[in-house]
C-alpha cells in the first residue's frame, strides 16, 4: 500500500492518480489552442477613416461631388436576400468588362476584383449576379477580372492572382481584391476598398460558424494595395492544387513588415457556396516550410504564362490563360 | 508470482493468505475461496476443460459442469481495482459494445440512422418496462448511460471540427457537463441515506403485535417470521375488505392501511414503522423516505435527500446535451445566423445534406442526433418532475393521485373488452 501524506490528511496513491488524471483531462479539455481564435479588428467608427481614398485616372477627371459612404458603413445590414441573389437589377448600368462607377456622384475608391476560375459555371452565375447587385449599392468604382486557367494542370490559384494583378495594374487600379468565386458577402457595410494595411475580409465565414480558425488565416477574400502586392513580389507560383498559397502570402506580408487588419465580425460575414472539396496539394507543407527562401525569386518576377484570350463580357473581363 | 504460489499451496494456506495479506489491484478471491490473479483468467478451469473434452469426444455433458463453467466465466470477468479486482456483470459490459456499434452504423447513412434511433427508442421503453415489472436491480441502464457519455465526449473531442468553435463555448459546455455529472454523482451518493433505517420511530406493539420492532436485527426478524406472516395476511385482508383497491398495487397497500387506521405508516414488506410519505421500493428492497421513484438509469432511488440533486442534474444535463448538439450540428452542417447577441453569433443548422459523405462528419451528426434524443427524453422526465414538484408532490404521489382516474379506461382495457 502506498499512502502519501499531505498536511494532516493521507491519500492513497490511486486516489491521487485519479485526481491528477481528472485535473489533467479538465485542463486539456478547456485549452484554447484547439479552438477558433478571437481577433483584433478596426472598430465600427474608424472604418471610414481607415479606407484609402484612391481612384483610377478616368474617375479623377470626372466632375461632380464625392460620394458619401458614412451611411453605408453605419447602416450596415444583411443584404444576402432573394431580391439581390435571383436577378441582375438594372443591368444597363454595367459597362462592358464588368465595370461600374456611380453616375450621380464621384466614387472615392477604385477596386479591381480578381477572381480565379475554372469549371464552376453555376457558382460563377450566382457570383456575378449577386456581386454586381451588391457592389453597385456601395457606390464604388470597380471592375471584375475573371482569370480562367485554360490548361489541364492542377488549379494554380496564386498564379492566376498574379496574372490578374498584372492585368489590373495595366488598367491603373490602385487596389486589388483577391476573391474566391464561391464566397459572397452578407453585410452591406463591408466596403470593397483597400485599407492602409492588407485586409482579410471574410473573417466570419458561415461554413466555420462565423468564427476565425486561426489568426494567420489570410485567404478567401483579401484586399491589398497594388503597390504592396508588387512590393512583396506577388504570390508564389509553385502551389499547384488546393491549399498553402494563402499562408505563403501571409508569410510574405509579415516578412515585409506588413501587419494585416480585419473589420468587425458583424461586417465580415460571408457565405460559402457548396462545392466538392478540391484535391489538396500534398506538397504544400514542404513548400510552405521553405517559403522564406523564395520570396525574391518566386512571384510576379518569375511569372510565365500565355494569354490565350482577353474579352470584355457584359459582366466581367475574361482573361483566359495557360500557365 | 503470487498466484502461482496460491495455486500450488494447500487450500488452507490460501485462505489464510487471503485474509492476512492485502490483495493487489489485479487479484481477487474467487468463488471457491481461492486467491486468483486476473491474468490467470484462462487457466485452471476444470469444468471448462471437461466440457470441451466431452464435446470433442462426443460424450454426454453433465449440467453440473456447464453450470460450473458459466459460474467460473462470470466470476473471472473482472476489472483491476484498488483493493482487489472487481467483478463486473455482463449486463454492465454489453453497452460498451452496443453503443459504439450503434453510433458507427448510424454514421453510415440517413436511413440506417433513422431505423437505429427508432429501434433504440423502442428497445429502451421495452427494457424499462421489463425492469419495472420484474423489479430487477440491474446495472445495465447505468452502464448504458456512462458509455453513451464516454463515447459522446470522445466523438466531440476527436471528430467534431473544433477549430470552428470558440474556446468559451467549449468551456461552458465542459462546465455544465461537469456540474451535471457532479449532481448525478451526489444523487447516487446520497441514495443509501434515503433508506428508512431501523432506528426510525417505535412500533405500537400492543395494537399490531405481529410486527417486529423497528430496531430489531435480522435474526430477531427471522424468529418472528411466522407471526409477521400472519400479521401481513391480516393487514392485506383489511385492505381487501375496506378499500376499493382498483389501482393501488402492493406498494400502495401500506399507505392505504395507515390512512384507514390513522396509525403510523407500516411497511408490511420491511415490517417496520416508516415516516409519512415514505414508500417501499421493490427494486432496492427497502423503504425510501419521501419516495419519488426508482431511477433505473442511475440504479438508485430518488427520495428525500437526493431529489434536489436529481432535479438539478436533470436540468444541467438537458442544457449540456442541447448545447453540445447545437455546437456539433452547426459545426458539421451548414449553419445560419439567427441573431448576433453581444457579438456572439447564435446559430442553428440549416442544411445537413452532406454529412453522410464523410465518416467523421457522419458520426458527429449521429452523436448529435443521439444527444437530441436523450435531451428529449430527459426534457420529458424533467417536465413531469417539475410539475409534480410545483404541486408539492413526489412523482410517486403524483402518479398515484392522477393516473388511475385519468387512465381508467386504458388501465382497465382488458376487463372492458372481455
Amino acid at each position: 500500500m502506498i499512502v502519501i501524506k499531505i498536511g494532516s490528511r493521507s491519500f492513497h496513491i490511486y486516489e491521487l492518480l485519479l485526481l491528477g488524471g481528472c485535473i489533467t483531462l479538465f485542463i486539456y479539455l478547456v485549452l484554447p489552442y484547439r479552438f477558433a481564435s478571437h481577433y483584433d479588428y478596426i472598430p465600427d467608427d474608424d472604418i471610414e477613416r481607415m479606407l484609402l481614398p484612391q481612384v483610377t485616372p478616368n474617375v479623377t477627371h470626372q466632375q461632380g461631388f464625392d460620394c458619401s459612404y458614412e451611411e453605408l458603413i453605419i447602416g450596415s445590414r444583411f443584404v444576402y436576400d432573394a431580391h439581390f441573389r435571383e436577378r441582375l437589377l438594372h443591368s444597363e448600368q454595367i459597362q462592358p468588362g464588368g465595370e461600374y462607377q456611380p453616375e450621380h456622384c464621384r466614387a472615392r475608391y477604385s477596386t479591381a476584383i480578381i477572381v480565379p476560375y475554372r469549371q464552376r459555371e453555376e457558382q460563377l452565375h450566382a457570383f456575378l449576379t449577386y456581386m454586381h447587385n451588391y457592389l453597385r449599392q456601395q457606390l464604388i468604382h470597380y471592375r471584375i477580372f475573371l482569370v480562367e486557367q485554360y490548361d489541364r494542370k492542377p488549379f494554380n490559384r496564386a498564379t492566376l492572382f498574379n496574372i490578374g494583378a498584372q492585368v489590373a495594374a495595366e488598367y491603373d487600379f490602385p487596389c486589388l481584391i483577391l476573391h474566391d468565386v464561391d464566397l459572397m458577402p452578407l453585410n452591406s457595410g463591408q466596403i470593397y476598398a483597400c485599407t492602409e494595411r492588407p485586409r482579410h475580409m471574410c473573417s466570419a465565414l458561415d461554413q466555420w460558424r462565423f468564427h476565425l480558425p486561426y489568426r494567420g488565416l489570410f485567404g478567401g477574400v483579401v484586399a491589398i494595395n497594388t503597390a504592396q502586392f508588387q512590393m512583396i513580389n506577388g504570390m508564389s507560383n509553385l502551389y499547384h492544387g488546393w491549399g498553402g498559397e494563402d499562408d505563403d502570402l501571409y508569410e510574405r506580408l509579415s516578412s515585409h513588415g506588413y501587419d494585416i487588419c480585419r473589420f468587425p465580425p458583424a461586417y465580415s460575414e460571408y457565405t460559402m457556396l457548396k462545392h466538392k472539396p478540391e484535391v489538396p496539394n500534398a506538397n504544400r507543407n514542404a513548400l510552405l516550410h521553405a517559403a522564406a527562401l523564395r520570396f525574391d525569386t518566386d512571384g510576379l518576377n518569375s511569372l510565365v504564362f500565355t494569354e490565350v484570350e482577353r474579352r470584355l463580357h457584359s459582366l466581367f473581363t475574361h482573361i483566359l490563360v495557360e500557365t | 508470482m503470487p498466484n502461482n504460489v496460491a495455486a500450488t499451496g494447500t487450500k488452507r494456506n490460501n485462505v489464510s493468505r487471503a485474509t492476512t495479506t492485502a490483495l493487489c489491484c489485479c487479484e481477487y478471491i474467487a468463488h471457491d475461496n481461492e486467491r486468483f490473479h486476473i491474468l490467470g483468467c484462462c487457466c485452471n478451469c476444470e469444468d471448462f476443460d471437461l466440457v470441451c473434452t466431452r464435446l470433442i469426444t462426443c460424450r454426454r455433458i453433465e449440467q453440473r459442469n456447464i453450470d460450473g463453467m458459466l459460474i467460473a466465466f462470470q466470476d473471472r470477468l473482472r476489472i483491476p481495482w484498488h483493493g482487489g479486482a472487481k467483478r463486473v456483470s455482463p449486463a454492465a459490459l454489453a453497452p460498451g459494445l452496443i453503443v459504439p456499434l450503434m453510433l458507427g452504423l448510424a454514421a453510415l447513412n440517413a436511413n440506417t440512422a433513422m431505423v437505429l434511433m427508432l429501434t433504440l427508442v423502442g428497445f429502451t421503453i421495452w427494457g424499462l418496462r421489463l425492469a419495472e415489472r420484474t423489479a430487477t436491480r440491474t446495472t445495465f441502464f447505468l452502464s448504458w448511460l456512462i458509455f453513451s457519455l464516454l463515447y459522446m465526449i470522445i466523438i466531440f473531442e476527436f471528430e467534431v471540427p473544433l477549430l470552428e468553435l470558440l474556446p468559451e463555448e467549449n468551456c461552458i459546455l465542459v462546465l455544465i457537463s461537469a456540474a451535471s455529472l457532479y449532481c448525478f454523482f451526489r444523487t447516487k451518493q446520497l441514495a443509501p441515506q434515503n433508506f428508512v433505517t431501523a432506528q426510525y420511530g417505535t412500533t405500537p406493539r400492543d395494537e399490531l403485535p405481529g410486527i417486529a420492532e423497528a430496531s430489531s436485527g435480522e435474526e430477531q426478524a427471522e424468529q418472528q417470521e411466522h407471526e409477521a406472516a400472519t400479521a401481513h395476511i391480516s393487514l392485506q385482508m383489511d385492505n381487501v375488505l375496506n378499500i376499493d383497491d382498483d389501482d393501488l398495487g402492493g406498494a400502495g397497500g401500506s399507505e392505504g392501511a395507515s390512512l384507514m387506521h390513522s396509525q403510523p405508516n407500516i411497511c408490511e414488506i420491511c415490517r417496520k414503522c416508516t415516516p409519512t410519505r415514505s414508500s417501499h421500493c421493490a427494486v432496492c428492497g427497502s423503504c425510501i423516505k419521501r419516495y419519488s421513484h426508482h431511477s433505473f438509469w442511475l440504479n438508485c432511488c430518488i427520495g428525500e435527500l437526493n431529489y434536489r440533486w436529481y432535479l438539478l442534474g436533470l436540468t444541467t444535463a438537458e442544457l449540456a446535451l442541447l448545447l453540445g448538439a447545437n455546437l456539433t450540428l452547426t459545426a458539421v452542417c451548414h449553419p445560419f445566423l439567427v441573431v448576433r447577441f453581444l457579438g456572439v453569433p447564435f446559430l442553428l443548422p440549416d442544411d445537413c445534406s452532406e454529412v453522410f459523405e464523410d465518416f467523421e462528419l457522419g458520426i458527429s451528426f449521429a452523436v448529435a442526433g443521439y444527444a437530441l434524443l436523450m435531451a428529449s427524453y430527459i426534457g420529458f422526465d424533467l417536465m413531469r418532475q417539475l410539475y409534480a414538484w410545483r404541486r408539492g408532490n413526489t412523482l410517486h404521489e403524483f402518479k398515484r393521485t392522477t393516473l388511475p382516474s385519468r387512465n381508467r379506461l386504458w388501465s382497465n382495457r382488458r376487463t372492458f373488452f372481455k
